[in-house]
């Protein structure tokens, strides 16, 4: 079966989880072929997982001054501030993958791994859901499984910002020292820190090229319905403070 | 205000790293519900419990994946309507008679909070 490449875009965080449900749902009907999809996201945005709450996890009014937005996820996972990042989706029957969750999620990020390979940087998977270099996290995915369709996202930092992170997440205030913020340093890298010269476009390229690799690729765009119903997910959903809050 | 009665109450304090059980005592007084935490393998669960006409719901809340998501109603719904000394009976028949996967959490631990929750009722 070929599959459908989206090619790199840069949306809002409402519009990206929105994007991503929107493709779920059409290839469940069958009105859309299984989908890599590479996005960035402008503003920078946090995410929360699916049974976290906003309230426990932001500080909203740092969020607020800052501008960023919070969305929160379908897939489960923690919460992710989204900034100099490539993010990634993979979208298909979830008969392509093994029934076993870390299975599917090995298998996925195997192809990641293949990327940073690609650009020179050698990485493992570490379970459950986490790409290292060293020890050290570069990439950290979710997974859901809907309507037959299994969706996992995840991120490859390509520049990190830790004390902005925390300033914006809900961390005690003492917890925020300098000392802190460079003993999570320690826990944490990015593709810049791993090789200063890599570009954008270079991590996009190493990324398309591994997930086409043993596929057929064509590359493509959100058809009309799709971008329609996004439209109508990201205003109904993702943007409504009843959704974003907490799990009622 | 989402918690509606206020139940005894301390400090939340600081979560010790690395312990593998319940590893938080404390009341959110703020939110008017007893809340405990626990952390296993790096993945956070959150059990609250608060009062709504004269019975006690929970939620669970955390960083943790559970395929489907939808089984988290499920769960909280056998949390808050089962009697206590079949619980973790009927949250492991569920689980595997549903194929539901629980990554990050297990029944153990929302046992383990469970109980810490009603020591406090």
């Amino acid at each position: 079966m070929k599959w459908r490449f989206l090619p790199f875009e840069m949306h809002a965080a409402a519009m990206n989880m929105a994007i991503d449900e929107s493709i779920l749902e059409h290839i469940s009907e069958g009105k859309a072929k299984p989908t890599v999809r590479l996005y960035g996201w402008n503003p920078a945005a946090i995410t929360i997982g699916n049974f976290q709450c906003r309230e426990d996890e932001v500080d909203m009014n740092a969020c607020k001054e800052a501008g960023v937005p919070v969305v929160r996820r379908i897939t489960g996972g923690g919460a992710v501030f989204h900034e100099h990042e490539i993010t990634y989706s993979i979208l298909a029957p979830e008969t392509f993958f093994p029934k076993h969750i870390q299975q599917s999620y090995q298998i996925i990020c195997g192809v990641v791994i293949e990327a940073l390979d690609k650009l020179g940087i050698a990485a493992q998977y570490r379970p459950i859901n986490d790409i290292v270099v060293g020890s050290r996290k570069i990439s950290g995915s979710a997974q859901t499984r809907r309507k037959g369709v299994l969706l996992q996202h995840g991120t490859i930092l390509l520049d990190v910002n830790i004390a902005k992170m925390f300033s914006l997440l809900t961390i005690s205030k003492e917890k925020i020292s300098d000392k802190y913020v460079q003993s999570v340093k320690k826990l944490v890298t990015s593709l810049l820190e791993q090789n200063e010269k890599l570009k954008e476009e270079q991590v996009i390229d190493a990324l398309m090229e591994a997930f086409s690799e043993g596929k057929q690729v064509e590359i493509g765009r959100l058809s009309k319905e799709e971008f329609t119903r996004a439209h109508y997910i990201m205003k109904s959903k993702y943007e409504t403070e009843e959704w974003n809050n907490c799990r009622k | 205000m989402r918690y509606s009665q206020t139940f005894i109450g301390g400090p939340i304090q600081t979560i010790p790293k690395g312990l593998a059980q319940t590893i938080h005592r404390g009341i959110d007084t703020m939110n008017s519900c007893i809340v405990k935490k626990s952390k296993q393998g790096g993945k956070l669960t959150i059990l609250k419990a608060y009062r709504k006409n004269d019975k006690i719901i929970y939620t669970l809340q955390g960083d943790f994946f559970l395929h489907p998501e939808t089984a988290i109603g499920t769960i909280e719904k056998i949390l808050t309507e089962s009697e206590y000394h079949s619980v973790e009976e009927i949250l492991k028949v569920y689980i595997k008679d549903h194929h539901i996967q629980l990554i990050g959490v297990d029944v153990p631990t929302i046992i383990n909070l469970l109980q810490e929750v009603r020591t406090e009722l």
